[in-house]
Parts: structure tokens; sequence; C-alpha cells
């Protein structure tokens, strides 16, 4: 089954599944291509491809987005930012990048906002991890991994939902404080 | 107080609750910015949550990929890995295929020969500017890296791999399957039957042995069973066949045809026959038919050797040794040349 780019986005913003998938398989091998070029491994590869994927994802949950150029030319310019960043980081950047497709260019305020938005989930992990337990897995049953108060109340023994949901809270109070104390910079 | 902010958030509450509360809010600041901030958490854990689904999927997603969606190409540092080799040659093939029809004039016209040189890197420069730099300037722009096989044809050193290989190198090194490196440096090609003599230029070289396999100095038949080794990935690979003709590409009379699994990376490989003899050095194979490859003929390359200006060779190449392979077990006989076959890498 092949699909246009425009009609990828469109079922994409449905939440077809199949089309994520037909994305992933068809562009996978473009940056495994580029990352293995580039001083990465398959695992690098997989990584940077699949947080590209989330960005692209991401946008398209935005109403007003608009792609001005090919979904693989996005991707791939996504990605290959993300790559030299995390080479700089590792400090394994040799002052060369070997290309295999164009590079579009992302514009300053695209690039603004997905950097503000890694930021904050890096603080919000970081925030997270220091809350320390009960709260830090009560928050991460709840609100990530989706589970119902009931599940919660059972794994820590509560006697009743509302207690749980008070314990809830307390955690959220916290959380919120750690969490604006650590993303001030 | 936060669970009512929480529903609000959600929007869970009714429409005058919703209103009240939406009052409230403009009339406290210190409420506004609380909300505000909850609103922060709230959505960030929202995205947290929904990359882990999107994670899963993906990785799902991920152990579905056909291999062939991975295309695998060698780092500039030479690590290839074994897998998914077979898509990198036949992208490689094909690139070649195409540099080559672009300029190859003096070469038949439509060339169909496929060169066995592996091209580590061909996308270095891409692809795009190299197609500029050729119109431009009309000539061959090769990317830098190449790998192959060679193997030794005298114990002072001298080895014998394909000339379209080495012909644009600015250095080469050889490396056998125990992991030793060393620099080789060219002194003599043959550009008509395309083969190269290089020379071990390297102080820390020592001989590891006495070379096993002889030159076979007549026409060996067709039917004969033969192998090759090489190295068409970076691990040493054993393939067999057999002598499927006496001549080679388009009639040439300086080659044999022969039906063996070829990859890029076999080129400037020894061809043996049962015995351990040397009959051949792999040269090519043709497009579009696996398992129809082309080996020059080992008499055709030593009587070359032997007409070479006197000053070429700083020794004097006798081709007398002694086959010792004769007779042995075929997992012997490799045992025992496998330590003469070498990677050939070109910068």
């Amino acid at each position: 089954m092949e699909y246009s780019d425009s009609e990828v986005i469109r079922l994409i913003r449905i939440n077809d599944q199949s089309a994520l998938s037909f994305l992933y398989k068809k562009h996978y091998g473009m940056v495994n291509h580029f990352i293995l070029n580039n001083n990465g491994s398959d695992d690098d590869a997989k990584d940077i491809f699949q947080e590209g994927m989330i960005v692209f994802y991401e946008k398209l949950q935005m109403p007003e987005f608009e792609l001005s150029c090919q979904i693989k030319t996005f991707l791939y310019a996504i990605c290959r930012r993300m790559w030299l960043k995390k080479l700089i980081h590792r400090s394994k950047f040799i002052g060369k990048i070997n290309d295999n497709e164009e590079i579009a260019e992302i514009a300053d305020e695209e690039i603004s906002q997905i950097d503000k938005k890694e930021n904050d989930i890096t603080s919000m992990n970081l925030a997270l991890n220091k809350l320390g337990e009960p709260c830090t897995t009560i928050i991460t049953d709840y609100y990530i991994q989706n589970l119902s108060m009931e599940n919660i109340c059972e794994k820590f023994g509560y006697t009743n939902a509302d207690n749980a949901k008070n314990q809830k809270y307390k955690c959220l109070t916290r959380l919120k404080k750690i969490f604006f104390a650590g993303n001030k910079n | 107080m936060i669970e009512k902010i929480e529903n609000y958030l959600k929007g869970n509450l009714n429409e005058t609750e919703k209103s009240e509360f939406e009052i409230q809010i403009k009339q406290d600041a210190e409420l506004q910015a609380r909300v505000m901030e909850y609103k922060k958490v709230f959505g960030t854990l929202k995205t947290i949550a929904q990359r882990e689904k999107l994670k899963k999927h993906f990785n799902n997603i991920h152990t579905t990929l056909p291999k062939e969606a991975k295309v695998v190409e060698m780092k500039s540092r030479f690590k290839l890995t074994p897998r998914d080799f077979a898509v990198a040659a036949s992208v490689l093939v094909i690139m070649t295929l195409s540099l080559f029809l672009y300029f190859n004039l003096q070469h038949k016209q439509q060339s169909k020969y496929l060169m066995l040189k592996r091209d580590l890197d061909a996308l270095k420069n891409s692809q795009h500017k190299l197609v500029q730099h050729i119109n431009k300037r009309n000539q061959v722009v090769i990317p830098s890296k190449y790998g192959a096989s060679a193997f030794m044809i005298s114990s002072k050193g001298y080895l014998i791999t394909s000339y379209h290989l080495i012909k644009e190198a600015n250095s080469i090194s050889v490396e056998n399957s125990s992991g030793i490196i060393l620099n080789a440096a060219v002194v003599f090609s043959d550009d008509k039957l395309d083969f190269s003599i290089l020379k071990i230029a390297d102080s820390a070289y020592k001989i590891d042995g006495v070379m096993p396999y002889g030159f076979k100095n007549e026409s060996a038949d067709i039917g004969e069973k033969v192998y090759t080794l090489g190295f068409p990935q970076e691990n040493i690979v054993y393939e067999e066949g057999a002598l499927s003709g006496r001549l080679g590409y388009r009639g040439d009379s300086s080659s044999y045809q022969i039906s063996l699994p070829l990859n890029p990376g076999n080129s400037g490989g020894p061809l043996f026959d049962e015995n351990g003899n040397i009959i051949g050095m792999i040269a090519g194979k043709q497009e579009g038919s696996d398992g129809v490859g082309f080996a020059i003929r080992i008499e055709r390359i030593l009587s070359s050797i032997k007409n070479a200006p006197k000053s070429t060779f700083d020794d004097k190449l006798n081709f007398k040794n002694q086959n010792k392979l004769k007779g042995l077990k075929r997992t012997k006989q490799l045992q025992k040349a496998e330590p003469f076959v070498y990677l050939v890498k070109v910068y």
C-alpha cells in the first residue's frame, strides 16, 4: 500500500495506525544510512529515527501545522539536527557531516519550539526522579501509564480511593514545585 | 483546590462550575498563575505518556522491518557488519555501474561488466556533487575508499590485486585474517589485463610461513571445480564453483568464465583449482547474472610480469613454488592458504 505525503498526513491526524507504520518503514533506511555514515550505530539510528518520528507526529497534532516540503526531507532535517547535537554532546563530532539527502532549513521558531518541548520533558523526568517514592510511582502510574486509581490503591495498599487521591495531589504539589525550580534554566 | 484545577483543565466541570471558576481566576492573579503552572505540568506529563505509547508502537514496527529497509553503508572507519551485505553490495554495484557507464569511453560501449570493487563511503562526496563535477570536467571522480582482495605471489612480499581497484589510490593497506595490517605500494600494473602487483612496504613485515599453493602455468579445463577465498565483507569468505568457459567477458581470451557466487570485494582474489593451484585472479562478474564471473588466466599474468622492465621488481620473482595443498581435504587447504589472502583497503 503506497500513500502520498498528503494522504499520510491526513491519516496520521485521524490516528490511523497503518499510516504511521507505512511512514516508519519507508524512511527508516534513509536515517539509518545517515547515522551509520556519521559515526553512529544501528541502535543510535533507531533512537534518533523514533525521536524524529515523534517530533513529526507531535507537529501534526497541531492543526495549523503545514509541511512545506516532503515528509522525507523534514524527517531528515530533524534527525540530522538531533544527531549533530548528540555527537557534540558525546564530544564525537569530527567537524564534518556526510549527507545523503538534501538538507531543508527548519524555521527558527520551529526549532525553538522543538527544543523547548525537549527541555520541558527532560526537566519533568528529572523532577519525577527527584520526587522519590511513593510519589514517583504514583504519578508515573497514573499520568504516564494511565492506570486507574483503583489499581494504584491496590498497589500501595491504601484503604480507599480518596486516600490514594489525596496522596496523588500531595505528590503533584511537590512535583510542580520541583519542576519549576529545575526549569528555571 | 488542585483537584478543582485538574478537573477544570480536563474539562470535567459543568458549564456553571466552569464559568464560576473562570471568574475566580480572572480576579485572583495568584490562582491564575497556579492554574497556568498545573496546565504545564499536566501537559508535559501527557506528552510523556503519549511518547511512551508511540515508542512502544514504533518498537513493534521496528521488529517487522524487512532487512532490506536498513541499508548498511560502510563508515569511514571501515566498520562493516556482515549482515545486510547483499543489499549494500547491490546498491554499490549499481552505483559503480552508473559511474562507469558514464565515462568508460575506451571500454566496450555498453559495458555490462561490473568490476567487483567495493565502494566504501561512496556517498562521501554526494552523488549529486559527483555528477556535477563529472559534467564540468569530463573526468572520473571516484569515491576515495574501496575494499577488495589480494593474494601473495611471492614470499618476498609481493601481492597481486585488481588494477582498477588501486589505480586511483593515494595509499594502500593490506590486512589478512590474523588481523595484521601492513602498508603496501604498487610496483607494477597491467591495465589491459587489469592487475597490479603490490609490494609490502612495511618494516614490520615478516613472511608467515611458506606459500602453500603453486601456480598452474597451463590452461585449465571447463568443468574443473574451482574455488576462491576473498573479502566481499570484512571477514574472509570461501566460495566454490566450476570453470564454465574458456573465454571471459565478450570472448576475452585472457580470462576464464567461472560459475561462482561473487560479490564486490572478491576482485583481486585467487582462483584455485581442486588441487590448490592458482589458475587465475578474480576480476569481475556479469551484470544481472548471479554466478557468472570472470577471472584473469594466471599464465597471462605471469607472462606479463616476466616481460616487465628489468628494474620493476627489486627481487627476482620465480613462480616455481611447490604446491603443498594437493590431496589435502578442502578445509585443510583453506587453512593453509588463508594467511596469504588479504583484504585491501585503498585511501
